[in-house]
């Protein structure tokens, strides 16, 4: 894979490697809401106890998704709004499998592949996949023409593969095998992409035991940059798609694991390990917690009397955390938080710039190796019409021309746009990163192709509907 | 620090909605936003930014700039600072006038303008033409298309041009001989009226003439010339460093070096009479000036970066041809006008290139 730009951003607070267990909380809030799932349908009564791996709701617009109890307890329905509270039982009862084989053995085989798929639906792990073009949950009985593994993370910060997968290589590579299984009969390809270069152990590991078996998966190795780590990127510069408009789907280590928990263990995957960094944590560690855990006990301690603000995912990729929710969610793949400044900085566009973090060479830091900085999430400047500086242009990993883009969006020229490849930004964030009239292009993309396919999906329906007329 | 923020905390108020100052909440707006950086945040991902601004972004250009108008300063003297002050001060005044109109903030793009005009006029220019050349240059150049950002022609030659056409006799006799020895003009007092102004030659003038200046007065810029063309070497610095920071794009300074230089070249075998040897025609004029400071205008060039060859190129050979061709002995104001004409069609013929490749791809 080839990219442009080496410029990344360096924020200070980067997570340890080493993932430590949290002690469990009394309570966990878990979230009824996350980025991409919604779940409105209860499936338990307010004070009932559940075991782990009890479906707790479920998401009636996405397939009817479970969200599955983190762990055995006592059900409080109202007592934090769009949350359920769950009070962990104490002592924690032995053995936490949901479905045992011998009930899956009893059930008459029909296909297997659905069945298999259903199974990964009930026990939680189909959430792990991601239609790389949309970012949606794909529909579990759809195709696709290939099948990307990222075990990667470059974004500051989310959990890193070597973290997810420190004593879990085996597993890894049981989930591989699993996912072979379940697409290898329409001829879809599994894709694994590696950092480039030297590689954690637990992730040598798991390259190796894929690297020996070329006929069942590719492996394909990026270099340690930021967006390399994007799905929809690797789709489209390894060129994983043939036709290129073929459906993909993606997923990251954890889902590997889950898929491999549910397969062979028939067990959700409980634990998750996110990454807590960011310029405003004082120790910046990989965390290994349940669904639901408080926010506030995985960032302790935070430092007082200073504002901050979290996001939910990486600075570059993730989304502000939503101020009401209190416990953390199935898709989080790490907090990071950085500091809201109290005090507005005085002539800083004057000053030499010796700590100064940029794309362009404006400032006395070029001379000098990157150094993390702690940055803020302060845009810098005033916001100012296009000046077509091109920084977007060369910093665009998907190889588009941002600034046309942004033209034509702005004069509602919606086709040109589309024609101009709109539909293969992969949404990184440089171009907004790096632009100094602070425009806020990633969004204003994300929106116009978020409008893009809601207007393919009306004229489909309607076409749909006119053929049903006709005939 | 803490003097500035109270002074502006105390005037805030009184340019807030319904207050009598309220009109030229612009001006206070412009004048918070130079001392102190905004309180604005990251809307939505990415939730940290580059450290760049425009201000930083512009001020760049000015820092690159500073050779030149040291140089300047040297050669013809303290008149040329009155030059820019006059400029500042004129030019502020419209951009002022229309964000005021316009309800919208001051943008940074006036700090480069309103540098750059004082630089690109005979030494002699008197005062008022200063004015009128900059008051010209800011409305028809870039106000009446909305502002930085959207204009289609760079508004310093726009006024440049303007008073070549309007004042063609006193442009043409407002040249000054520039000073020698160790002081230079630095230590004369500046004359508002121009006394030295005379009807005399630039280099490009004289080489028609068969008078050759010689190659280290051009380097040095102990020739006639606008007040910041002259001095190659000072050119040169500022454009390296403007490069070296990536605010000008190097493509289009290699078009227009490339371009100039090939026609050139051609043009000097060809016809030696008429053409001078390249080495001259790329030192003495404008030339180096506008290839480094006015065609790298990020606004007025192709916004894409293949576009921006094409462009270099159509500004180099254009002006070699109006050196040769024409009745003008400059041709470098003439030829990036052209050139900020063609940008958008360049722009176009690239994207259109692009959404086949798309097509294609499909």
């Amino acid at each position: 894979m080839t990219r442009r730009s080496t410029h990344r951003p360096l924020p200070s607070g980067r997570p340890e490697a080493e993932a430590t267990a949290l002690p469990e909380p009394a309570t966990l809030y878990v979230p009824l809401t996350s980025r991409r799932l919604r779940f409105t349908q209860m499936s338990v009564r307010d004070s009932q106890e559940v075991r782990a791996g009890d479906i707790l709701a479920t998401a009636p617009d996405q397939s009817d998704l479970p969200l599955l109890a983190p762990r055995a307890g006592t059900v409080r329905l109202t007592a934090v709004p769009g949350h359920i509270a769950l009070e962990v039982a104490r002592p924690a009862p032995v053995g936490t499998v949901v479905l045992d084989e011998e009930a899956i053995a009893a059930t008459p085989p029909r296909d297997a592949v659905q069945d298999n798929r259903a199974l990964l639906c009930r026990l939680g792990a189909w959430q792990c996949f991601r239609d790389v073009r949309t970012g949606d949950i794909p529909d579990p009985c759809h195709e696709p023409a290939a099948l990307v593994i990222m075990v990667t993370a470059f974004d500051s910060f989310i959990a890193q593969p070597e973290a997810l997968l420190a004593g879990k290589a085996t597993d890894f590579v049981q989930g591989l095998k699993a996912l072979h299984r379940l697409f290898s009969g329409s001829g879809c390809r599994i894709h694994v992409v590696v950092g480039e270069g030297e590689c954690p152990t637990a992730v040598n590991e798991a390259i190796e035991a894929v690297a020996l078996d070329p006929s069942r998966f590719a492996l394909h190795r990026v270099p340690q940059l930021y967006p390399n780590d994007n799905p929809q990127l690797a789709t489209q510069t390894l060129k994983l798609a043939s036709p290129p408009q073929a459906t993909v789907w993606a997923m990251g280590v954890e889902g590997v694991l889950a898929v491999a928990f549910a397969l062979t263990l028939y067990q959700p995957y409980l634990e998750r390990t996110i990454s807590v960094g960011g310029p405003a944590v004082e120790k910046p560690r990989h965390v290994v917690a349940a669904v639901g855990h408080p926010i506030a006990d995985l960032l302790a301690p935070l430092p007082s009397g200073c504002s901050f603000r979290i996001v939910n995912g990486g600075l570059m990729s993730g989304t502000d955390l939503a101020p009401q929710q209190q416990g953390l969610d199935g898709e989080c793949p790490g907090l990071t938080v950085v500091h809201v400044p109290a005090a507005r900085e005085f002539l800083g566009f004057v000053r030499p710039g010796r700590f100064r973090q940029s794309f362009s060479r404006c400032f006395l830091g070029t001379l000098f190796s990157p150094t993390p900085e702690p940055l803020t999430s302060l845009l810098g400047g005033e916001e100012r019409a296009c000046v077509a500086c091109g920084h977007c242009e060369h910093v665009c990993p998907a190889n588009l021309l941002p600034q046309v883009l942004h033209r034509y969006l702005y004069n509602d020229q919606m086709d040109d746009a589309q024609a101009l490849g709109l539909d293969e930004c992969v949404e990184c964030g440089l171009c907004s990163y790096v632009c100094p009239c602070k425009i806020e292009l990633r969004e204003q993309f994300a929106v116009a192709k978020q409008q893009l396919r809601s207007d393919a999906d009306d004229a489909a329906l309607a076409t749909a509907a006119a053929s049903v007329t006709d005939q | 620090m803490k003097v500035f923020e109270k002074l502006l905390g105390a005037c805030r108020p009184l340019f807030e909605e319904g207050r009598p100052l309220r009109p030229f909440h612009p001006v206070f707006q412009a004048a918070d936003n130079l001392l102190f950086a905004p309180e604005t945040h990251a809307q939505a991902a990415p939730f940290v930014r580059d450290a760049l601004d425009l201000k930083r972004y512009m001020s760049m250009v000015i820092v690159a700039l500073l050779p030149c108008f040291a140089a300047s300063v040297y050669f013809f003297g303290w008149r040329v600072l009155l030059m820019l002050v006059v400029s500042y001060v004129a030019g502020g005044t419209v951009e002022v006038v229309f964000a005021i109109v316009r309800k919208e903030d001051i943008a940074e793009g006036f700090l480069v303008t309103g540098f750059i005009f004082p630089l690109i006029l005979p030494p002699g220019t008197p005062l008022w033409m200063v004015a009128v050349g900059i008051i010209f240059g800011v409305i028809v150049g870039k106000e009446v298309f909305g502002g930085t950002g959207r204009n289609l022609f760079n508004a310093a030659l726009i006024g440049r041009c303007f008073l070549s056409i309007g004042y063609p006799a006193t442009m043409a006799s407002a040249w000054v001989p520039p000073a020698r020895g160790l002081a230079g003009k630095l230590l004369a007092l500046p004359a508002f009226n121009a006394p030295d102004a005379i009807a005399a030659a630039t280099p490009l003038v004289l080489a028609g003439r068969g008078e050759w200046a010689s190659y280290s007065d051009l380097l040095w810029g102990r020739v006639l010339g606008s007040t910041g063309e002259t001095s190659s070497i000072a050119v040169i610095v500022g454009g390296v460093f403007l490069m070296a920071v990536g605010v000008a794009n190097w493509r289009t300074v290699a078009g227009v070096v490339v371009g100039f230089s090939s026609l050139s070249l051609a043009l000097h075998v060809a016809l030696p009479a008429q053409a001078p040897p390249l080495g001259f025609a790329l030192l003495a004029g404008g030339l180096l000036f506008g290839a480094l400071f006015m065609a790298t205008d990020p606004v007025t060039s192709p916004v894409t970066q293949s576009g921006k060859w094409a462009y270099g190129a159509l500004i180099g050979t254009v002006t070699a041809l109006i050196r040769v061709f024409s009745g003008y002995t400059e041709g470098v104001t003439f030829a990036i006008l052209l050139g900020n004409c063609c940008a958008p069609l360049i722009d176009e013929a690239v994207i259109r290139g692009r959404m086949r490749r798309h097509a294609r791809a499909r």
